[in-house]
């Protein structure tokens, strides 16, 4: 009974999670055979920043009007120093970063303007195209799913539409993406069913359809093992299988073991009973009608109904031919 | 599907931890608080200008607090090491991290009651493949709970507990790369992820092809 139980678990749960079935199959052979991120972006170049520290005059970081920081940075900004008071040290740059910049030269507050923007990005992108102007987007971005702090956009009018993303505080390039990139993050999004764009795979839906999951290939192994059943026992002994027709087609006797379920023996002479579990006993179809009056099992009293048990009805698949030796079907 | 039906209840319950367990929590980031002390920028004595006669090739420059003091943590060619530390009041170059002093940071970042279990030296390499002297410090907490610090500069750059360990292992059993677990276009992967494409295709083609029969024979 815990066959028919888990049979039927299997069936609701492979008809909830077959379509995502396909898709985390479908999108992990993409992740494996086609997918090469180091290839998608093939305008990005480096931006040179840094310039000669020794000899400049710097001002005292101790005397800049503002809390005291966690850790102070010098930063470079186009080739200009400048101090990254630090408030916070999160784990990951795209957690919330507290900070304030101050030009490392005069100690004035900081900000970089659209204008370096618009020249940083020019350096950082390799291609032709023109740039369009510099965006300052709050988070969510579509693009940046985990990205918590703004960023500056800039976009060029190229044939992936490559889009650069930088600090906007300090200007510094965070990410380069394009239509081959956005595509490898569709198939991400699709494999981790992150239709809430988190950018993560920790959310409730992809635990329930993982439980789901394991819960439908725990099943299937289950009832994969369960039916491959004991191996025969090698002294039943040998017996005929008489079948008639209702149709009025000619009788025939199947020869066959004692121990050979009337479903295998019809289906090694090529009489397919209707079945949809192969002979699992799980699905109920593959009915026939015995001479005699065979004992009944579990299985068979889960599927058919008193009238049915009376007209001495049982199913193909859990008789064996010994008990059983003459069938009657409905056609040949 | 008896050729990769045991690789599926492997996808499916190697996914199932990996889904479950919080990445962020995975990779410890929750076993040790970041430096959240503030800077004693008054105290310094020692200039970047002195720093930089001292060290004219320091770059990546950044002022922190290590062991209650304000220092400079830069990169410099200079002497045999790649990360310095220098005294922000005394300019006193600062030697590799002893064993005690790694305890003590290891011990004010972690987040946990548990006492230290063992501090025991690593050389490990870093990301260019230099040498990187670390000390390994372990509590004696359910997880067994590790940090790693550089000896150079005092950061703790790795964070293990058990949790790791077990979601490193099923994902080398997720990608079927059983030796680093580093390489996801693995021709084992690709084999099987095509049988199972496959079998997913054939078992939908099947159940149409039955709801289509079953609709002609209700005709």
């Amino acid at each position: 009974m815990i066959r028919l139980m888990m049979a039927n678990w299997h069936k609701w749960l492979a008809l909830v999670v077959s379509i995502q079935l396909l898709v985390w199959l479908i999108t992990g052979l993409y992740f494996n055979s086609l997918m090469n991120s180091a290839a998608n972006v093939q305008t990005r170049q480096p931006v040179q920043h840094e310039g000669y520290l020794p000899g400049r005059e710097l001002y005292p970081p101790q005397a800049i009007d503002a809390p005291p920081p966690v850790a102070v940075s010098i930063i470079w900004v186009l080739g200009a120093p400048y101090y990254q008071f630090e408030y916070n040290q999160p784990s990951h740059a795209y957690f919330i970063r507290q900070r304030r910049i101050f030009d490392a030269t005069t100690g004035a507050p900081w900000q970089i303007s659209a204008e370096q923007v618009a020249a940083i990005a020019g350096q950082a992108y390799a291609g032709s195209a023109p740039a369009g102007e510099p965006v300052l987007l709050k988070p969510p971005i579509d693009d940046l799913p985990r990205q918590q702090n703004p960023l500056w956009q800039v976009r060029f009018a190229d044939e992936f539409n490559t889009a650069v993303y930088l600090d906007a505080l300090t200007g510094h390039v965070i990410r380069h993406t394009n239509d081959r990139q956005r595509f490898d993050d569709l198939m991400f999004t699709l494999h981790f069913m992150d239709y809430t764009s988190t950018g993560f795979f920790n959310h409730p839906l992809i635990v329930i359809f993982a439980i789901a999951t394991s819960l439908l290939a725990f099943s299937g192994g289950y009832l994969l093992i369960s039916r491959s059943g004991p191996p025969g026992k090698q002294q039943a002994s040998p017996c005929l299988l008489t079948v008639n027709f209702v149709s009025g087609a000619e009788s025939i006797s199947l020869p066959a073991r004692a121990d050979d379920t009337v479903f295998t023996t019809l289906s090694k002479h090529g009489i397919h009973l209707p079945s949809e579990c192969g002979g699992a006993g799980t699905c109920g179809k593959c009915r026939v009608q015995c001479h005699s009056a065979p004992p009944v099992n579990d299985i068979e009293k889960h599927h058919l109904n008193e009238r049915q048990l009376a007209n001495r009805i049982r199913l193909g698949c859990q008789q064996e031919v010994g008990k059983c030796q003459q069938i009657t079907l409905r056609k040949r | 599907m008896r050729l990769v039906g045991v690789q599926f209840i492997l996808w499916a319950i190697t996914g199932l931890y990996m889904v479950c367990l919080d990445i962020h929590f995975i990779h410890g980031e929750p076993l040790a608080h970041p430096q959240s002390a503030p800077l004693q920028l008054k105290d310094i004595s020692y200039s970047t200008a002195q720093l930089l006669a001292d060290y004219p090739d320091a770059t990546d420059i950044k002022l922190v607090t290590l062991l209650q003091k304000p220092v400079y943590r830069f990169r410099s060619a200079a002497g045999q090491r790649a990360i310095h530390v220098v005294d922000a009041i005394t300019g006193e170059p600062q030697d590799l991290l002893s064993q005690a002093q790694a305890s003590t940071i290891a011990d004010d970042a972690y987040t946990g009651t548990a006492a230290i279990n063992t501090v025991s030296p690593l050389i490990s390499r870093d990301a260019s493949g230099a040498l990187n002297p670390l000390w390994v410090v372990s509590f004696d907490d359910v997880a067994s709970s590790t940090l790693y610090i550089e000896q150079q500069s005092g950061r703790i750059i790795r964070r293990r507990h058990h949790y790791w360990y077990v979601f490193d292992w099923l994902w080398r059993l997720h990608i079927m790369d059983y030796d680093d677990g580093e390489n996801v276009t693995n021709g084992w992967l690709r084999l099987v992820s095509l049988l199972s494409v496959l079998a997913a295709v054939s078992g939908l083609a099947l159940l149409l092809l039955r709801l289509t029969l079953r609709k002609q024979a209700a005709v």
